[in-house]
């Protein structure tokens, strides 16, 4: 019923669902186990941890960031329609106007919302 | 020679433009008008919107337009399922209204995000080609996410968001994985091109096509919230503000219903063992969503339970597949948007000034005051068409679609949805019991409320519901007879 | 034309009308339109009836609208008044009326009158389109109706927790019922390809073997929803607790109307049971049994209203044993003369707790025979009835049913029906003595306020009471030739033809005579017992503890149901379902997930969310599943 060209892949799969079980079994079983308060916590030279792991960034640098790449990657849709320009004709070119249209419209509404503004 | 869209290319999705524009034109109006005033505002020219773009899908009706190289088809399957997107839109939008000034969500793209994810569902529906599926969902799925999320103050709204966020995601990836297998095996993302490679080759004999057919299974799953891809529903349906529930268990629902239709049943060849992995599954979607209703605290997470066996009623008729099961599917779709959005939406209304939610909350309910008791009553009808009493919608959908597993020879299936929809019985009773016949806890505040404004303007589109509700129970004829006839035009 | 459709339309107007503005409009406005409505329903029936009587085939059909159409099934809201309907109709509009005016006066301080009034019209709209329907889609649409109704009535007085209690268990019981009905329906679906009445009868015959499997389960699980509605072994504990809902509608609900629907049932499909012997077998038997058994309970009952209750019991179960002999139609006899006088004893008994305050203890009573006049003697005329004392109704229609088992050759089950006589008219007795003879128990306070009730109560008490006496005419005995047998002329050509045995004339009327001592003794041994005190029953009750307790506790079958059924669902749902799969399975997955997302160290931190991520591993787990189902699992 299987192809048989896909064998190796299931050979693969299966192989490395077998590694990974036996070597994570082999670490829970075989490996020295003491838990608590103090093993437990992020090594760091002696001293108490402190602090957030993860920095908080200000979140206007994604808004610029987003901003930039949507506008960056829809302008990119006109490079396809300047290469058919003569075959579209006129209803490509009227279509091409109401997309930058809708592309002005949102760049209205993300400065009048103040997502431009960096204070 | 390379061919090009034009114009005429427009004319099946002249609803989708519509309410595109509709939609923009919302963004605009929050940029020039002032808070208060913008709401009614855009409230009211979504409803205004939805309207019209009913009244073109009517328009269309029966002219069978196809555009974009039959990439898109306005055929009755579509235009009927896409007015039963449209119209549990226009209830959400009643009931929402007032939710979002109760709870101080006043961002005001919520209006905006909804008619986007309609117009994610209508292409979902109306597409036949899997990328612009694929489009629709995600169009859809994007803007569920952030209404799922609107609730900025409230722990309960993010976690929610994130969630579904996160595990949409996850289910992209088996679709998307799902339609590149398929595209790799039949060199196509047509649906009419697959079926007659399918129906030439087999489904099992190249496990490229299997595989691909079981991904988008499961991608598909994943939004209708079949067992073993449900486990978000309870917690998203929960956690998102109310109404947006509501329109997620009804429409995005039916959306996944409508895709799943065209994707599966619109011949692809029979295999058995196929067969028998949808019987498995509708089994269990049933029963986790009945037993697990049972024990529920909050009425909103039993709905939200509830809402996974009404998925799995509608498997019933995916499994039998017939063209009766179809028609019963968009009946059963209607139903459940109608039913299940009226009684979120009783959730939705305020109290005195409290957000009920769970069965304490609801204890002596009918009680409580004249708004109350118009409340509990609707409440009541769509608890009865939940469970399948007669004279209510949800009987009649809930017969078609066992007559038509009866009658493709599913009896056993058809027995065990019959066992499971006994056990719905305790729980839907149980608010009616508990809102009728028990006193009031004495947390219960007392005094009266002047009803506002958009409270009057909620209840009244949950009336109109429940009257919906009833007639669709007394008189459904018209509307099967439309169900079956929009059935002939999907298959290939 | 004959406009059928009005007939039920009439009590939906009236429950339309109570339900919105009955609020707004006063009680006036209600009490005037409730009983209109019914008022109306009934003359309209009078009409159609005659009209029936008059067509050709006596059958009367109008399809009001196409209901649904699917593939070949074609479903319509169809209705036919013919012989049983006919006759159900008239039961239901008429009885129903005086009960309508009856609730006038009884009602008259409750609150939420309007409510109560509304639900009443919506009961009878229902009933009226469960007998009405000529298909059983319609039918099932009355009979959920119904079921609803009964549900609401019951729970009337929301501030008693028992009446809560009472409304989920009639409810659920009745939920059983349904899904034998259900079950019953889609098998004759399947078998029939149709569901309207006339052709399964026409077709029966010839698509199922007589005593075959499929004929006996079909026959079966309709038997099952008619035992759920019409309260018998096993399904009739909701009956006894659904007398929590206000006294008329125990009368006009659990009483004449409702719990007969089942009766209605087996006789609309006479034609399909008579295939399955077996199955009338079990009929005839549970029926005895069930008259029986409750007639047991009901003697030691000090509850007024309760013994009522066992006593519908007990009647309806002599309904089942005619109709399990094949004497179809005299059991639809029986349950005519039943409504009459059943609805007269609940509305009496009603009006002796309202005048009494809401008090339904026998031991409180005693001697209202001077203070209540009227009501005793109307009351009398029940019990005259029910007990089977000639020449009043109850005498006619049970004699026939007795005669019936008998020369259908059921010894054992006339036995039970004999005894079943005698006890009911013990317990009847024992009513009227307690209640109305002997010294008064009342306690004081209450004593000084006793009246007869208003004339709205009264008058649907003489009408009722006059149908109990000449009801019973429609079906004189055979032996007594100078009347035609008015009910089998009724039914002739109706019902399926069962062979049963004629018994000799000597027979008959040496049974009619036992009957008759039947009746009669017991009422003496009441007498003796209950006019006077009260000292030589209580010695009985010590003498006699355990058959006493038993039938006290109604033979413990709730604490039995409890235990056998209730208790272990529970047990069962908290063990497996919390313990067993939540607390077991989905704890230690997430536990599972949990050291798993600790072992894989960093990986999977960033997603970490230990619930969320149990969601991704059983999606995960799922498609694995599917996929392993579709491509390894050998086919």
């Amino acid at each position: 019923m299987l192809a048989t060209e896909y064998f190796p892949i299931l050979i693969l799969i299966v192989l490395g669902l077998v590694f990974a079980t036996v070597f994570t079994l082999a670490g829970i079983l075989l490996g020295p186990k003491s838990r608590g308060k103090d093993k437990e916590m992020p090594f760091e030279s002696g001293f108490a941890s402190k602090g957030l792991v993860g920095q908080r960034y200000d979140v206007k640098f994604y808004m610029t960031a987003l901003i930039f790449l949507i506008f960056d990657v829809e302008i990119v849709f006109l490079y396809p329609w300047a290469v058919k320009f003569r075959e579209l004709g006129w209803f490509g070119f009227i279509e091409v106007c109401f997309f930058i249209l809708l592309l002005l419209v949102s760049l209205t509404y993300v400065w009048k919302k103040g997502a431009l503004e960096w204070e | 020679m390379i061919t090009f869209a034009t114009v005429s290319d427009l004319m099946p999705i002249i609803p989708e433009l519509i309410l595109t524009f509709v939609a923009i034109l919302v963004l605009i109006v929050d940029l020039v008008g002032t808070q208060t005033k913008y709401r009614i505002t855009a409230a009211v020219l979504s409803i205004f919107g939805l309207c019209i773009a009913i009244v073109a899908e009517i328009q269309l009706f029966g002219e069978n337009y196809t555009g974009f190289f039959n990439t898109v088809v306005a055929d009755e399957y579509s235009i009927l399922f896409e007015i039963i997107y449209m119209i549990t839109g226009i209830i959400t939008i009643m009931i929402s209204w007032h939710y979002i000034a109760e709870n101080k969500m006043n961002f005001r793209e919520y209006y905006a995000l909804i008619l986007f994810a309609i117009i994610g569902m209508m292409f979902m529906t109306s597409s036949t080609d899997l990328l612009l599926i694929f489009i629709g969902l995600e169009i859809m799925s994007i803007s569920s996410y952030i209404l799922v999320g609107m609730m900025r103050q409230s722990v309960k709204s993010n976690e929610a968001a994130l969630k579904y966020l996160m595990l949409g995601a996850f289910s992209t990836g088996f679709l998307l994985y799902g339609i590149s297998l398929l595209y790799g095996a039949t060199a196509s993302t047509k649906l009419p091109e697959i079926v007659s490679h399918l129906q030439e080759h087999g489904v099992f004999n190249n496990p490229l096509t299997g595989f691909g057919l079981a991904l988008l299974v499961i991608g598909v799953g994943f939004k209708v919230a079949i067992v073993p891809f449900h486990m978000w529903t309870p917690d998203v349906y929960s956690g998102a503000p109310t109404p947006v529930t509501a329109f997620m268990s009804a429409a995005a629902k039916a959306a996944g219903f409508a895709m799943l239709i065209r994707i599966f049943l619109t011949g692809i060849p029979y295999a058995e063992r196929w067969d028998n992995l949808m019987w498995l599954i509708t089994v269990l979607t049933m029963t986790v969503g009945n037993v697990m209703a049972l024990k529920q605290i909050s009425i909103k997470r039993m709905l939200a339970y509830s809402s996974i066996a009404h998925a799995g009623y509608v498997m019933v008729a995916v499994v039998a597949g017939s063209e009766a099961a179809i028609s019963g599917i968009i009946f059963y779709s209607l139903a459940y948007a109608l039913m299940g959005v009226g009684a979120f939406g009783v959730l939705s209304i305020q109290s005195k000034g409290r957000t009920l939610e769970t069965y304490d909350d609801f204890t002596g309910y009918a009680s409580q005051g004249p708004k109350e008791q118009v409340m509990a009553f609707l409440m009541s009808i769509f608890m009865l068409s939940l469970l399948g009493l007669p004279l209510t919608a949800g009987f009649v959908g809930k017969f078609q679609i066992f007559y038509a597993a009866l009658d493709a020879g599913w009896v056993w299936l058809t027995v065990i949805a019959a066992m499971n929809s006994v056990i719905s019985l305790f729980y839907y009773l149980r608010v009616i019991v508990c809102m009728y016949m028990k006193d009031p806890l004495d947390s219960a505040v007392d005094g009266n409320e002047q009803p506002t404004f958009s409270s009057v303007f909620a209840i009244s589109g949950l009336l109109g519901t429940a009257i919906a509700v009833l007639y669709l129970g007394v008189f459904p004829n018209r509307f099967v007879e439309l169900a079956q006839l929009s059935v002939k035009t999907i298959s290939f | 034309m004959h406009q059928i459709w009005l007939i039920p339309a009439f009590p939906l107007i009236g429950c339309i009308l109570n339900g919105l503005f009955g609020k707004f409009f006063g009680k006036r406005f209600v009490s005037f339109v409730g009983p209109l409505a019914v008022g109306f329903a009934f003359l309209h029936s009078l009409v159609l009836f005659f009209t029936m009587l008059n067509t050709k085939g006596h059958a009367l059909h109008e399809t009001l609208y196409t209901w649904m159409e699917t593939g070949s099934l074609h479903l319509s809201m169809g209705f036919q008044v013919d012989q049983l309907s006919g006759l159900f109709l008239l039961i239901i509009t008429g009885v129903g009326f005086l009960i309508h005016v009856y609730s006038i006066g009884y009602m008259h301080e409750e609150e939420g009158y309007y409510r109560y009034f509304s639900y009443l019209n919506l009961f009878v709209f229902f009933m009226l389109l469960l007998v009405l329907g000529d298909n059983f889609m319609v039918l099932f649409v009355g009979w959920e109706g119904v079921g609803l109704c009964s549900y609401l009535l019951i729970g009337y007085y929301f501030e008693k927790k028992s009446a809560a209690d009472a409304c989920k268990k009639a409810f659920i019981v009745n939920r059983i019922g349904d899904f034998g009905f259900l079950s019953a329906a889609m098998l004759i679906f399947i078998t029939f390809g149709t569901l309207s009445f006339d052709r399964v009868n026409e077709a029966a015959p010839d698509l199922l073997v007589p005593g075959g499997i499929l004929a006996t389960l079909i026959t079966l699980f309709l038997f099952l929803g008619a035992t759920g509605k019409s309260a018998q072994i096993p399904l009739y504990v909701w009956l006894p607790d659904a007398m929590e809902g206000p006294t008329p509608v125990s009368a006009l609900i659990h009483a004449a109307t409702m719990v007969t629907s089942g009766l209605y049932m087996l006789a609309r499909l006479s034609h399909l049971f008579v295939l399955a012997p077996a199955t009338m077998n079990l009929i005839a038997i549970i029926g005895a049994l069930t008259a029986l058994m409750a007639a047991t309970i009901a003697i030691t009952q000090t509850d007024i209203k309760r013994v009522l209750a066992y006593s519908t019991v007990s009647q309806l179960g002599y309904m089942f044993l005619a109709m399990g002999v094949g004497a179809f139609g005299v059991g639809i006899f029986h349950v005519m003369t039943h409504a009459f006088f059943k609805a007269l004893l609940f509305l009496c008994s009603g009006a002796v707790i309202h005048s009494l305050h809401h008090e339904q203890d026998m031991q409180k009573m005693g001697g209202l025979k001077n203070k209540l006049p009227v009501t005793y003697l109307t009351m009398l005329i029940g019990t005259i009835a029910i007990a089977g004392i000639p020449p009043f109704a109850g005498f006619f229609s049970k004699d026939e049913i007795l005669w019936k088992t008998w020369s259908a050759s059921h010894p054992i089950l006339w036995l039970m029906g004999f005894l079943t006589a005698i006890l009911t008219s013990f317990y009847m007795f024992r009513l009227i003595f307690l209640t109305f003879h002997g010294e008064s128990r009342v306690d004081p306070h209450t004593a000084k306020h006793i009246h007869e009730s208003p004339v709205s109560m009264l008058a649907p008490l003489a009408v009722l009471a006059v149908l109990s006496i000449f009801g019973g005419f429609f079906g004189v005995p055979h032996v007594l030739h100078f009347l035609p047998n008015g009910i089998e002329l009724y039914f002739e050509g109706f019902y399926a033809e069962v062979p049963v045995g004629h018994g000799s004339v000597i027979a008959e009327i040496v049974l009619m005579v036992m009957s008759v001592a039947a009746a009669l003794i017991p009422v003496w041994i009441a007498w003796k017992l209950y006019a006077g005190n009260l000292d030589q029953v209580n010695k009985w009750k010590a003498q006699f503890k355990i058959p006493y307790a038993l039938s006290w506790n109604k033979y413990y079958i709730d604490e039995i149901y409890d235990a056998a059924i209730i208790q272990p669902m529970k047990k069962c749902s908290t063990i497996v379902l919390w313990k067993w799969i939540d607390v077991g399975i989905i704890d230690r997955i997430v536990h599972l997930s949990g050291d798993l997302a600790r072992v894989s160290g960093g990986m999977l931190r960033g997603l970490q969310n230990g619930i969320l991520q149990q969601y991704a591993l059983i999606f995960a787990m799922g498609t694995v599943g599917i996929l392993w189902y579709l491509f390894f699992l050998p086919y």
